[in-house]
């Protein structure tokens, strides 16, 4: 595995996991959650990224624009920069890995960033959406039932800033109406069943590529914060995950 | 990166991964590094991205920093090599100082840790001399008589809890389910503190070696620590002499997540590291 500097200005902290055997055709790219969720899901993700990594295929993960080890204050943060991030790192991973293709997987809101910035992304090839947000507006009442009070025009979540400007993003978010590359398969991956997750089963039934939703049993309470620095790494959905982005 | 900030990814030999914030100001150049410690599994970005925030602010005032995954937290691979795991933290603090010292040249450090990462720096610091500074947060904790007077004061001043305490002790009153975490949840060892006569001990040899100290106390510590001088009452045997600067904080949780309290902590350690470097310059010169 290697840390890096990527992106504008070397703001993005990026980790590259090459491939320990054979050569797959296609990179992968990790999308974190946000906040106290990418907390609890870091290790899980350096798990996914290993275990991809023994089965040939390379893996970059990456802190969005100030968020985790990248650059940038996080009470500034606007949606639109995440997805541009994600894009980044598209460039960056096939760079690295040599390849054309791309598979995108994230977890939460992750999978939604990595579903906006799939549009209009033809080397997108593949998508699996972990627990996806898939709607923002939902994602902001889970965030404000933690909330503390409200400092100028940004609100905190254990701990993390969620800025005006972001509110106004994540608000918008409906990814039942995000357009995927028409060729590229989408599976999505619920760790339990709800109507934001069957909503988003039922529009990819318009998607003229293939898309499935497979259910894995397993632990989802990422957005939880304790004073022992609980992490949470679900074996069944992390074994469900790679088996997604390498088949 | 934005203006002022310089990082640098940092490596040990055994795997170990961090990042080195260069400083971007010569306010405390030539100073001693800052080393930010874990907190339990949480990885080197900090509870709420504090460590990130400490070592950029620190950096504006002209500090060396790095912040580092122990081995089995954040991206550093697990140790193979069976040592415990608190003992295999302290190694990994020595490597990662004898790395910065063969690679920079610094000679000095200051060791910040939070929970476990306070009681790692406790233990690096008895181990290596190199270790001129010790920044503890919500670190060993020991009850005294003062602590349970204050305790049972409050409890007084509760009139239902009281009650129910009672109750449940009669059996009148059920007791709270205590919930269990979830299978896959990785949930820090408690190890325990080992006994005050040996940390007292070990404070009396840091303060012989005028190591600086900077010790804060949350409330969320208030089943262990409740008044703003416990920890001189704690350690009655030691002169802390000028060395100590102790915080108590009990409006502010153990994680540091309110921007508050997290706000306060980074600015006092960042004031109390340029006094504490000034002053370590003048024992040097």
């Amino acid at each position: 595995m290697h840390l890096f500097h990527f992106g504008r200005d070397d703001g993005l902290l990026g980790s590259y996991t090459p491939p320990t055997s054979g050569g797959s055709e296609a990179v992968v790219v990790l999308c974190y959650p946000f906040g106290q969720e990418y907390m609890r899901a870091h290790r899980a993700f350096r798990q996914v990224a290993l275990l991809l990594g023994r089965r040939g295929i390379g893996v970059l993960r990456f802190d969005y624009w100030a968020t985790g080890d990248s650059a940038g204050d996080g009470a500034e943060v606007q949606l639109s920069r995440w997805v541009e991030d994600v894009s980044e790192a598209i460039t960056e991973a096939r760079r690295r890995a040599g390849v054309d293709r791309v598979r995108l997987g994230g977890l939460r809101l992750g999978s939604t960033l990595a579903s906006l910035a799939a549009e209009g992304c033809p080397a997108v090839e593949r998508l699996v959406l972990w627990d996806p947000v898939v709607l923002g507006s939902r994602f902001l009442e889970e965030l404000d039932r933690d909330a503390s009070p409200r400092i100028g025009s940004t609100w905190w979540v254990h701990g993390f800033p969620v800025p005006g400007a972001l509110r106004s993003g994540l608000e918008a978010i409906d990814l039942r109406s995000v357009p995927f590359p028409r060729e590229a398969e989408v599976v999505q991956l619920v760790s339990h069943s709800n109507r934001d997750f069957a909503a988003l089963a039922e529009a990819l039934a318009a998607h003229p590529g293939s898309a499935t939703t497979r259910l894995i049993p397993s632990p989802s309470d990422w957005n939880y914060s304790d004073d022992v620095g609980g992490i949470l790494i679900p074996r069944e959905m992390v074994r469900g995950v790679v088996d997604a982005l390498a088949a | 990166m934005e203006l002022g900030v310089q990082e640098e990814v940092f490596t040990t030999e055994g795997g170990l991964v961090g990042l080195i914030t260069h400083p971007s100001s010569d306010e405390v150049e030539s100073g001693p590094a800052v080393l930010i410690l874990n907190s339990g599994n949480i990885h080197r970005v900090g509870t709420g991205r504090m460590s990130v925030i400490l070592a950029r602010r620190l950096a504006a005032h002209g500090a060396f920093v790095l912040r580092f995954d122990h081995s089995g937290v954040g991206d550093s691979p697990p140790r193979r090599d069976g040592l415990d795991l608190e003992e295999g933290r302290v190694r990994e603090i020595i490597d990662v100082m004898d790395a910065l010292q063969e690679r920079y040249g610094v000679e000095r450090f200051v060791v910040h840790g939070l929970c476990t990462g306070a009681r790692d720096a406790f233990h690096a610091a008895l181990q290596d001399e190199r270790i001129v500074g010790l920044v503890q947060i919500d670190g060993f904790a020991y009850r005294n008589l003062r602590f349970y007077l204050r305790k049972m004061g409050r409890r007084l001043g509760d009139l239902p809890s009281v009650v129910r305490g009672v109750g449940r002790r009669m059996g009148i009153v059920p007791r709270p389910e205590r919930s269990t975490p979830a299978d896959d949840m990785w949930v820090e060892e408690w190890s325990g503190y080992p006994p005050r006569a040996e940390v007292e001990e070990g404070f009396g040899v840091l303060v012989r070696r005028d190591v600086a100290l900077y010790v804060a106390f949350t409330g969320s510590w208030e089943e262990e620590y409740n008044y703003e001088s416990q920890f001189l009452d704690m350690y009655p045997g030691v002169d802390f002499r000028n060395l100590l600067t102790l915080r108590y904080l009990p409006e502010a949780a153990h994680t540091l997540l309110d921007p508050v309290s997290r706000e306060v902590v980074v600015e006092g350690i960042c004031n109390w590291v340029v006094d504490a470097v000034t002053a370590d310059r003048r024992l040097a010169s």
